[in-house]
């Protein structure tokens, strides 16, 4: 009796990426760009999309998009969107920590893509799980809200690693809290140099006007 | 967190490899995967998902095996590799930011070890 080696080299990403390549056909064949919005449970996502759905970008422009809300429970953000007229589908994982790619290509498929040019994401509330799950999309945003600290991008490095932009959201905060904003900065730019950081307030709007024209023009 | 689906992927698979090679699941001895420090996965979540996963398909009594493959980054300016430690993602020779991830992104099953009978 001896041992024997079977070699079974099988991506264990392998079947998300399957999904994630069918959303990419999708979006190319309609045009359209989808952004996926990660961050912690309350960093102030549905925020940012009300105050972009509310304001456009503060040159009377509406922003037309739709919105795929990811949470694990409730119809909460959806409804909070729907209110503002904006098209949104509601994406309950009942448990799952992030938005895999088979979930969202159905949900895709759902809208009316030949009358929005955005998709915009919105992943379920954390900072690990959905930084690994490729959704097809355009551009991954990390979001992150002064009051968690300013050490959670080299905490969570694989997220700033993979987006393309950073959000810092509840600015309006910085009086208040003990948040070093420029190690903060530095933070992201150790772990990731080439993205650009937005710092901004849904309260107060500061900040909102830059993120919503990069946002828009992904 | 979401080691679960990780290790039940793994467990789907092995069953299924050894159907189509008319092996047994009490013949394996261990199932052998790498995965990169970037996933910054747990490998204590992991061994307890595999010990549910496993229960009552012939698989219980096999180990699961992690090899970790550190950070590695290349800097694109002047080519210089090295490991990646305290999530500093910049080049230790020229301190440029414009660097590439080449290790650490690693997720796979890679073999199993079985008893030949
Ligand atoms: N001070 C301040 N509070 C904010 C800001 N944006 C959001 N909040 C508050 O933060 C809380 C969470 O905001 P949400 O927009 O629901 O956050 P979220 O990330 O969508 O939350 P989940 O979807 O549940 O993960 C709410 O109480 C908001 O009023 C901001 O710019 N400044
Ligand atoms: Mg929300
Ligand atoms: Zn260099």
């Amino acid at each position: 009796m001896s041992n024997l080696e079977i070699k079974v080299y099988k991506n264990l990403m392998g079947a998300n990426e399957e999904w994630a390549v069918k959303i990419r056909s999708v979006l190319k064949e309609k045009g359209v760009r989808m952004v996926n919005i990660i961050g912690s449970p309350g960093c102030g996502k549905t925020s940012l999309l009300e105050y972009i759905g509310k304001h456009g970008t503060g040159e009377k422009t509406p922003v037309p998009f739709a919105v795929l809300e990811g949470d694990v429970e409730t119809t909460k953000d959806a409804e909070r969107l729907n209110v503002l007229k904006i098209p949104v589908s509601q994406l309950i994982t009942s448990g799952g920590c992030h938005l895999e790619a088979k979930m969202v290509y159905h949900a895709l498929c759902d809208l009316d893509l030949d009358r929005i040019k955005l998709v915009v994401v919105e992943n379920v509330g954390n900072l690990v799980c959905p930084a690994e799950f490729d959704l097809g999309e355009d551009a991954k945003i990390a979001v992150l809200s002064i009051t968690e600290g300013e050490d959670k991008p080299v905490k969570y490095p694989m997220l700033f690693r993979e987006a393309k932009a950073c959000v810092l959201t509840k600015i309006d905060l910085l009086p208040h809290l003990k948040f070093d904003l420029p190690a903060c900065l530095e933070y992201v730019k150790q772990v990731n140099g080439s993205i650009p950081v937005f710092q901004v307030s849904s309260y107060t709007g500061e900040g909102m006007d830059d993120f919503t024209r990069w946002f828009i023009g992904v | 967190m979401h080691e679960y689906g990780i290790v039940s992927t793994i467990v789907n698979t092995v069953l299924k490899e050894l159907s189509t090679r008319n092996m047994e699941p009490e013949q394996v001895i261990s199932v052998n995967m790498v995965a990169g420090k970037l996933h910054q996965i747990i490998e204590e979540n992991m061994q307890f998902a595999f010990e549910v996963l496993t229960k009552d398909t012939g698989l219980s009594g096999c180990r699961l095996n992690i090899e970790f493959k550190p950070v590695r980054i290349r800097c694109r300016a002047c080519g210089t590799e090295g490991e990646v430690s305290g999530a500093f993602f910049l080049c230790g020779a020229c301190q440029s930011h414009d660097v590439e991830v080449v290790t650490g992104k690693e997720l796979y099953l890679e073999n199993l070890e079985v008893r030949d009978e």
